[in-house]
């Protein structure tokens, strides 16, 4: 298999495609460049691809989690429910969420690899239940916080060096997680995970517990992002934030993550997101419709699928 | 084993007690039940409008509101209307989920000669045969007052952007269609340059405002959004880019909008309010309830303007 050699390989296809892709929005459109859109188009990734930096890693585990976009609903919602208008109510508006994606993230863990369930199904079942609470919780209305302290408001809105502080804590994990699976045992175990799970096992890794780890780092990647939701806007209608499973898991694909395991990186899924926000940011400035911006990157996943599995079937 | 027996004698109660309930219907003639079929709670104005109109219900002497809900879930708004008719509710109303997959069941309501009050949103035109009436807000009417309003805003001329809904949805292709009619009828010289979806979400709003920016920089002057929210989100944008000056018009009169509109962040929005919205509904329901007919059959309800020169009379319910 390849897959031991993939995490140190340097260069993906994705990075080179970033780069043509910006060229290219340079060329079709002169203020593409301007120092607030290049803030713009980094801080667009942020939320989709804290999403899918976890979606990346129980993918490379060889399981699904489709639960997070309920994750983020709940997190953002929970967020502003805390009122986090002092210094205390901003601290659990922060941590609170994050505990308790972590915890949808530990039964997500054990349904699939303490019980054996199939992780779509599980994390999809997870994902009703989690929607069903939330929105039994608010009775479908809006949910609000009036007097958000500054801190927890900057987290999304804040600037330095003209870039969102979103875009740093987003940047800060890219490299945590690029080095923790690229240079810890934990991170070697997940490859073997997704690589060969019986190889794995008789090999000594701890599969069960490798396994709920990478559900329970994607549940409260999934908070976090919910969080940040909560700090960017301060209202919110739960049903309009739904469905941030989907775009992450196309990101992580994107960014050569196998559906099968064992392949793939958090820096390449972060590149995927940028390819993702670039297409959408030029577009929406050109006034393409949503129509044609959903046939384009249709036609850019398609072929970035295409040509993994023609370059995993010639290695 | 106990459990059981608890849930057989609750049952049996409950059977009980709507065998009761039957029976003083038929002996209290004067009696009104009204049946809603409500889709979702997971929607913030139809919510509240349920809420609305369960709380104007409980109001009037000699009315009962039955209301059942879909839960999101075509097939059960369907059995619940069933259920409505096998109750010989006086007068049904429906709030559909789904303005094509209810028809059937409307059908079945209207074979049983029970009169159909669509409210709050209309079924499609083969359910609207179906109806004795609509009561309701209109999304068209609404792109025509957003029109009126950044009309006012920008003095007649302008370029002007949209921040639609998601795509595809009839909310989102009346208001823009509305705000397109609603200019060209006031001769305005408002230019349209740019209309992107937010999909209702306030992230992609703000994603969406900014690149608004990027493309048309100064020569942007105002901004239809579809809802609140996404107005808000985007005039936040602007004020944070030094563009506060972009007129920005969003639609609901909800609590978050009038917020906005009252920090000065937005211009204006118009009222859609759910307690007017239920009250307006429930007298239509009690008129055929007792067999008039209502003089129009499409009845929007009023959506007065509001900005920031009457925001305070706007208390925002949703």
């Amino acid at each position: 298999m390849t897959a031991a050699s993939t995490p140190w390989r340097f260069v993906t296809p994705i990075w080179p495609v970033l780069l043509v892709l910006v060229i290219g929005a340079s060329l079709l459109s002169g203020p593409f460049l301007s120092p607030a859109n290049i803030a713009a188009v980094l801080q667009q990734g942020v939320i989709t691809g804290i999403v899918a930096l976890g979606m990346t890693i129980v993918l490379i585990g060889g399981q699904f989690d489709l639960s997070t976009g309920a994750t983020v609903m709940m997190a953002a919602v929970m967020a502003l429910l805390l009122n986090p208008a002092d210094g205390t109510s901003t601290a659990l508006a922060i941590l609170l969420p994050v505990a308790l994606g972590g915890m949808i993230g530990l039964v997500n863990g054990l349904a699939v690899y303490r019980a054996g369930a199939n992780s779509i199904v599980a994390t999809i079942g997870m994902q009703f239940l989690v929607i069903g609470a939330v929105l039994a919780l608010v009775s479908g209305q809006h949910v609000r916080a009036d007097n958000m302290s500054e801190i927890f408001v900057s987290l999304s809105r804040a600037r330095l060096l003209g870039i969102p502080y979103s875009v740093y804590i987003f940047l800060g994990l890219v490299i945590a997680l690029s080095v923790m699976m690229s240079s810890t045992v934990f991170g070697r175990h997940v490859y073997a995970l997704g690589g060969d799970i019986e190889a794995a096992r008789r090999a000594g890794v701890k599969v069960v517990r490798t396994g709920i780890a990478t559900y329970v780092i994607s549940g409260m990647l999934a908070a976090l992002a919910g969080v940040l939701i909560a700090s960017l806007v301060g209202n919110l209608d739960p049903t309009a934030i739904r469905g941030y499973e989907f775009p992450a898991l196309t990101a992580a694909v994107l960014g050569g993550t196998s559906l099968t395991g064992g392949v793939g990186r958090p820096a390449d899924t972060a590149a995927a997101i940028w390819v993702i926000a670039v297409i959408t940011n030029v577009m929406t400035i050109l006034n393409y419709q949503y129509p044609v911006q959903l046939l384009v990157q249709g036609v850019v996943l398609t072929a970035a699928v295409a040509f993994y599995s023609w370059q995993r079937a010639r290695s | 084993m106990s459990v059981s027996l608890k849930i057989s004698r609750r049952v049996a109660v409950a059977a009980f007690a709507s065998f009761m309930a039957a029976t003083s219907y038929a002996a209290a003639a004067e009696k009104i039940v009204i049946g809603h079929s409500q889709p979702n709670l997971g929607w913030p104005y139809i919510a509240a409008v349920t809420n609305a109109l369960e709380a104007a219900g409980k109001g009037m002497e000699g009315v009962e509101v039955v209301t059942l809900s879909a839960d999101g879930d075509i097939a059960k708004q369907s059995s619940d209307i069933a259920t409505l008719v096998n109750r010989k509710v006086n007068v049904l109303l429906v709030t559909s989920l789904d303005g094509n997959a209810v028809v059937p069941a409307l059908k079945k309501a209207a074979d049983a000669g029970i009169p159909i009050l669509a409210v709050s949103n209309e079924p499609s035109e083969a359910g609207q045969k179906l109806l004795a009436g609509y009561s309701g807000p209109d999304d068209y009417v609404q792109g025509v007052i957003a029109a009126e309003l950044l009309n006012d805003a920008l003095k007649g001329e302008g370029a002007i952007a949209i921040i639609e809904g998601s795509p595809g949805q009839s909310t989102t292709l009346l208001r823009t269609q509305g705000l397109k009619d609603g200019l060209a009828k006031l001769n305005s010289k408002i230019t349209i340059i740019g209309s992107q979806t937010a999909d209702w979400n306030p992230v992609k709003a703000k994603d969406v405002a900014q690149a608004f920016l990027t493309a048309h920089g100064d020569q942007l002057k105002g901004v239809f959004a579809q809802d609140d929210n996404t107005g808000a989100a985007a005039a936040e944008v602007f004020k944070a880019a030094g563009r506060g000056d972009i007129k920005v018009v969003g639609t609901g009169g909800t609590i978050n909008g009038l917020k906005a509109i009252r920090d000065g962040l937005m211009y204006g929005t118009m009222d859609q309010s759910p307690t007017t919205d239920a009250k307006q509904a429930l007298d239509f329901a009690v008129k055929l309830a007792k067999g008039e007919k209502l003089a129009e059959k499409r009845n929007i309800i009023p959506m007065p303007k509001i900005t920031s020169a009457n925001v305070n009379e706007f208390k925002g319910e949703w």
